[in-house]
């Protein structure tokens, strides 16, 4: 399944130092912020935040809504920026580059994937929503298509829409549609995913069909999940952050999180939240 | 109860009314038009379109001329084609101007342009819809006319040089080129106006996922945008296009006014349906046998079935090209 998706090359003995070097800066961290402020306008919505992500695995971003989470990781891929008014201070770190010295923000837009809090396929075939970034990138038709089967077959959706592949997506169910959204992120080979509630318009089948798909796709990539609901958190994620209020309150190992909060806002954030 | 029952039926009755209205005026209007280009009919027959000398005759002579049981003026013939051709040709080069022009504006104003700019825009681009014709007209002689004759037509036609339609001599400035530019700045305003209404209902989620998915702007617009909306936009561009085919004044002044004469050149003088009745209608009006107002009934006749004509073929053609909906599988 996984093998077009480009491994992290492991040490070899002989390059060992250069290796080194590189890793000090971004091998074991996917994402890291220091000091980001974000702010619309005047108002201020992150507060230093700082925050490493670590490579490969899944990271969870909890908190109460209009706390941050969305522009957090809208920041990350530079979708923020696209707001008029927005601002961003500190710096942010993504796959070992500052993102304010993005040049071309389309390609390092193909590098970070995103999956929306409700499933937005384009209004084209479902076949053409897996491919057109390939197409516009200048894959060939042949490949194309190749990788459109096997990243449908990838996220589940093969069998239920091959022989529908011309067909509108808009037919397909909420669920099918965020997997197809989710075969149209990975078609570009992403190394990051970002997921903004992806499953808060799903029902509790679908959900755990994505959950268990962002855990097959962890290892090879890294997730960073903005959720809302706590059980999935403790689910599939390594580690998570408590915000509040544009702030990281606490952020630690999952269990750790939840089952021994540091930080009183969070023990009773969490204690709030679970059932 | 009854009452009730009295009201709803009543408004059953209103609505049906109000609604068939528009079918009713269009089919008394054609009804009426019909029956009125009748006599030029079976006087002219098909040559009435394949036909390019249009002749009202002697309309002062005494006796008249009598075909298919129809009198006419001696040395009447009716013959429309360069109208046709006049009219078609004007108005494809006004949309093939002026419909990229709206769509890129449209796309600019909801896509690239701040917020404080395009709030300042819109209602400009409204008001540009509302100006009388006669004020492009005049525009198109006093500015546009001078400026092919003396500028642009020199250079296209040196640039074009091995386009045979391009090339050619430039004339005075009026004709078909000015004819279909003064057409494209008319139909801007609306087209821009509706499609600019159409894509600010485009929602925002499928726009930023194409942006998260790395495609530029004009991409996620070209793509995504104007797909959500395409109906809407063929119907706006149709709407540009019955503008152009049936407008009067502004092309009557700037055209040249060919009279019998097939464009050699996109520069050659024409004349369209909808000027040349209007231009016509009053020395038609002296026909002592009355022929040659019928004749114009019936120029106003095509006129309608054109514009039915591209408004249906339009229309089967945004059906076709949704059924396919560029679907990879089905396409070569
Ligand atoms: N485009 C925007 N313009 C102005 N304020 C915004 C915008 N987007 C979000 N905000 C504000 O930023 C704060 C954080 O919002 P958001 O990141 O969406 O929170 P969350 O995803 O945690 O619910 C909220 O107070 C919200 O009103
Ligand atoms: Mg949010």
């Amino acid at each position: 399944m996984g093998e077009t998706v480009v491994a992290f090359r492991k040490p070899v003995a002989g390059a060992a130092g250069q290796l080194q070097a590189i890793r000090a800066e971004s091998s074991d961290a996917a994402i890291v912020t220091t000091e980001l402020n974000a702010f619309f306008r005047t108002k201020q919505v992150l507060r230093s935040v700082d925050l490493e992500v670590a490579k490969g695995q899944i990271t969870a971003l909890i908190g109460p809504s209009g706390c941050g989470k969305t522009t957090f990781l809208r920041t990350l891929n530079k979708m923020s920026h696209t707001v008029p008014g927005f601002r961003q201070t500190g710096s942010v770190r993504v796959l070992g580059q500052d993102i304010r010295t993005v040049a071309d923000v389309e390609t390092f837009r193909r590098s970070v994937g995103m999956l929306f809090q409700r499933p937005n396929p384009f209004p084209m075939s479902i076949l053409d929503n897996v491919t057109l970034a390939l197409r516009l990138a200048g894959v060939k038709k042949v490949q194309r298509r190749e990788i459109a089967e096997e990243r449908l077959t990838q996220v589940g959706l093969w069998q239920d829409v091959k022989d529908r592949l011309d067909k509108s997506p808009f037919q397909l169910s909420g669920g099918q549609q965020q997997r197809l959204c989710l075969a149209r992120a990975l078609a570009v080979e992403p190394s990051i995913l970002l997921l903004d509630e992806p499953a808060s318009a799903l029902d509790p089948k679908s959900t755990r069909l994505l959950e268990d798909l962002f855990v097959g796709l962890s290892g090879r990539m890294t997730l960073v999940l903005v959720t809302h609901n706590l059980s999935q958190a403790k689910r599939i994620a390594a580690r998570t952050a408590f915000m509040e209020a544009g702030e990281v309150v606490e952020y630690a190992a999952t269990e750790a999180l939840f089952s021994d909060p540091q930080d009183p806002r969070t023990a009773i954030y969490v204690q709030e939240h679970s059932n | 109860m009854t009452r009730r029952r009295f009201g709803s039926k009543l408004f059953a009755v209103t609505t049906g009314i109000a609604a068939g209205g528009p079918l009713v005026v269009m089919l008394v209007l054609m009804g009426v038009l019909v029956r009125d280009a009748w006599p030029a009919w079976r006087f002219q027959g098909l040559s009435f379109f394949s036909g390019t000398v249009w002749n009202m005759g002697n309309m002062y002579a005494n006796t008249p001329i009598v075909r298919a049981g129809v009198q006419g003026a001696p040395g009447a013939s009716f013959g429309i084609l360069p109208l046709v051709v006049g009219t078609l040709y004007s108005s494809l080069i006004a949309l093939a101007v002026g419909v990229p022009i709206a769509l890129l504006t449209a796309a600019a104003l909801v896509y690239l342009a701040p917020k404080r700019v395009s709030m300042w825009l819109s209602p400009v681009i409204d008001l540009l819809a509302g100006i009388p014709s006669v004020v492009y007209g005049l525009w198109g002689v006093e500015v546009l006319a001078p400026f092919v004759q003396s500028r642009l037509g020199p250079w296209l036609s040196h640039v074009l040089r091995i386009a045979p339609f391009f090339h050619g001599p430039v004339g005075t400035g009026m004709g078909l080129l000015t004819s279909g530019l003064v057409l494209a700045v008319m139909i801007i305003p609306i087209v821009t106006a509706t499609t600019r209404e159409l894509l600010a209902q485009v929602p925002r989620l499928p726009y930023e996922g194409a942006q998260a998915l790395g495609l530029t702007s004009y991409e996620s617009v070209r793509y995504v945008a104007f797909p959500w909306v395409s109906s809407g936009v063929i119907g706006a561009v149709i709407l540009g296009w019955g503008r152009a085919l049936g407008e009067t004044m502004a092309v009557l002044m700037v055209s040249g006014n060919a009279a019998n004469y097939l464009p050699t050149n996109i520069y050659s003088p024409i004349s369209t349906m909808a000027s040349t009745v209007a231009a016509l209608l009053d020395s038609a009006l002296t026909d002592f046998t009355g022929l040659a107002v019928h004749a114009l009934a019936l120029i106003a006749v095509t006129l309608l079935a054109i514009t039915m004509a591209t408004n249906l073929l339009a229309r089967s053609l945004v059906a076709l090209g949704r059924r396919g909906l560029e679907a990879e599988g089905e396409r070569r």
